[in-house]
């Protein structure tokens, strides 16, 4: 732990979590985004891809309340930023990471990453800063 | 109709938003949050929520101008940035608003750098936003 009460350097946590056409489906009722390429088959079919896919914004919202999760009392999160860098179809399991790289008085930086089991990234850049509360 | 550039700078505000907990739990669900003890409530709301209160309302705009020609069905989300002013708490009030900040056409897609800002009532932005959309364009 910093002085600042922010984490010190190191691994944050870890997750494994699988995309499930479910989770996509709840992701879409919770944030208002029906976008049929995240829900029908078939007009995911006719875009080129071989099945639904997840919401960048579900893959990074993922990683972040994995990361959030694992704060200490007393921080806020200040800034969120990623690359969505390749889809994650329907189905697909995720490796979520948060890694505490940075970690200073009044600023901590986190890495966020995501990958699925075949090692495709599905974030780059994924970067989360912590400020004391 | 392919997306006329000249309409670049182009600025969208939405209704007043509430930071409300029954949409976040539905959230936090969906992200696999950890619900904490039973019968205890998250504190504060989680940081990508602003995708519900703060992005969704500016991108249904967006999407919904016509004179803009977007087709949110042809839409790939390339990059995504939440800057946070302070600590956002539920029941906090926002007024969204947002910017084509810029548009690139590049190789049949076009590249739109999309701001937001979630402004409370006094004026100053407690959240904003940076989306870079890429939209396949119709023939």
């Amino acid at each position: 732990m910093s002085r600042g009460g922010l984490p010190g350097p190191g691994p944050l946590a870890e997750l494994r979590l699988r995309l499930s056409q479910e989770r996509i489906a709840a992701y879409a009722d919770a944030s208002g985004d029906h976008n049929p390429i995240h829900l029908d088959p078939e007009f995911a079919r006719r875009a080129g891809l071989p099945s639904t896919i997840a919401h960048g914004l579900l893959t990074l919202g993922v990683v972040c309340a994995l990361a959030e999760g694992a704060l200490p009392d007393g921080v806020r999160v200040a800034r969120v930023a990623c690359r969505f860098s390749a889809p994650v179809a329907s189905g697909e399991e995720l490796c979520c990471r948060a890694e505490v790289t940075e970690s200073e008085e009044e600023l901590a930086r986190v890495r966020l990453s995501a990958a699925t089991a075949a090692g495709q990234a599905a974030l780059s850049r994924g970067a989360m800063e912590l400020r004391p509360l | 109709m392919p997306f006329n550039l000249e309409l670049v700078g182009r600025r969208y505000e939405a209704p007043e938003e509430v930071v409300d907990r029954p949409r976040h739990q539905l959230y936090a669900a969906a992200v696999g949050a950890d619900p904490g003890p039973p019968g205890t409530l998250r504190e504060r709301p989680l940081a990508c929520f602003a995708a519900v209160y703060l992005l969704r309302p500016l991108v249904e705009l967006l999407f919904g101008d016509r004179e803009l020609g977007l087709d949110l069905a042809h839409l790939l989300h390339g990059e995504q940035e939440f800057c946070f002013r302070r600590a956002l708490a539920f029941g906090d009030r926002l007024r969204p608003e947002g910017e084509i900040a810029a548009a690139e056409r590049r190789r049949g897609l076009l590249f739109l750098d999309f701001r937001c800002r979630g402004r409370e009532r006094g004026g100053e932005a407690a959240v904003e936003a940076r989306s870079l959309f890429v939209v396949r364009e119709q023939a």
